[in-house]
């Protein structure tokens, strides 16, 4: 995960705009990516970034530091992703989309990074059926990458309910492959 | 490895790229400047120190004025009778000191003039 100096941070709670431009151009790609993610709208995606940053700058005053600020940034992401994901009315996959990730998966270079039309696409194919626990476990830490601690601290449920989560999660995402073929 | 678990892998991490990133921050910066800000929260031991230290000052203040206003007792009129009649009967002790000094003073002056006179007639007298 990102970290920022505190002392910025702290700049921030007094009101200094200018350090506040440095925290936004630090976090944004990391806001961008878990909107994209699970919302799989890049517009919509665009719209929680604006969101995300007007929150966390109206309430960096209450922020603990004794927290990681990243941590906070996601609590803040994810919570309206998922009101964001209530009011929106989910898409089915087009054709378009399965080959989107074939043409991703037959890809000879691995380490060829998606574009965000390109995660809009893949996310539409392996998220579908997730109930909206189970799409935020499975996005902070399948796609994300981060630790059950910090999901922990993000989504406030506990190590069973993330595991429980993830499980069931994983288990429909690989039906899903499985169903286009992949073993 | 199989190959679903392979995708899982590789999609692990990414981090797709922001489209317009300075669009996006610029547009940020514009709606934050329209938005309020919650200031630092002051910490508690430091909220605590102040309430305090305006409670005691309430506190000496009002002690203060409530001095201040208090009613002054004045002195009975019969007391200061008695005190001004002492002051005028009770002659200090330097006084009478002085004035034995001066009455011992005129006789020792008397008696001298007293003898020289006597001398002086004696002397009168063998010379007849």
């Amino acid at each position: 995960m990102i970290q920022i100096d505190s002392k910025i941070i702290e700049l921030c709670r007094r009101g200094d705009t200018a350090s506040f431009r440095a925290v936004v151009q630090a976090y944004q790609p990391m806001v961008y990516s878990l909107s994209i993610k699970m919302l799989a709208d890049a517009e919509e995606a665009k719209d929680i970034v604006q969101d995300t940053f007007i929150k966390v700058w109206q309430s960096i005053g209450s922020y603990d530091n004794r927290y990681s600020f990243s941590t906070w940034v996601y609590t803040i992401c994810s919570r309206l992703c998922l009101d964001r994901i209530k009011k929106l009315r989910w898409q089915a996959p087009m054709a378009d989309d399965i080959g989107v990730l074939e043409n991703y998966v037959s890809d000879s270079n691995p380490e060829r990074q998606l574009e965000g039309s390109e995660w809009v696409s893949v996310v539409k194919v392996l998220v579908q059926g997730l109930s909206n626990k189970q799409r935020l476990v499975f996005t902070l830490s399948q796609l994300e990458g981060l630790s059950t601690e910090e999901i922990t601290e993000i989504t406030g449920m506990d190590a069973t309910q993330i595991k429980s989560n993830l499980s069931l999660a994983r288990k429909s995402v690989r039906e899903q492959l499985k169903k286009l073929g992949y073993e | 490895m199989n190959k679903i678990d392979d995708i899982l892998e590789r999609l692990q991490g990414q981090v797709p790229q922001v489209p317009e990133p300075d669009r996006l921050t610029y547009s940020i910066m514009e709606a934050i400047s329209k938005t309020g800000h919650k200031v630092a929260a002051i910490p508690l031991w430091i909220r605590v120190v102040r309430y305090a230290s305006s409670a005691a000052a309430i506190i000496l203040i009002a002690l203060f004025i409530g001095l201040n206003n208090q009613k002054k007792t004045e002195p009975d009129g019969e007391n200061v009778q008695i005190i001004m009649k002492s002051i005028k009967t009770e002659q200090p002790v330097y006084l009478d000191i002085k004035a034995t000094i001066k009455r011992n003073y005129y006789r020792a002056e008397k008696r001298k003039s007293r003898q020289l006179r006597e001398t002086q007639i004696k002397n009168l007298y063998a010379n007849f």
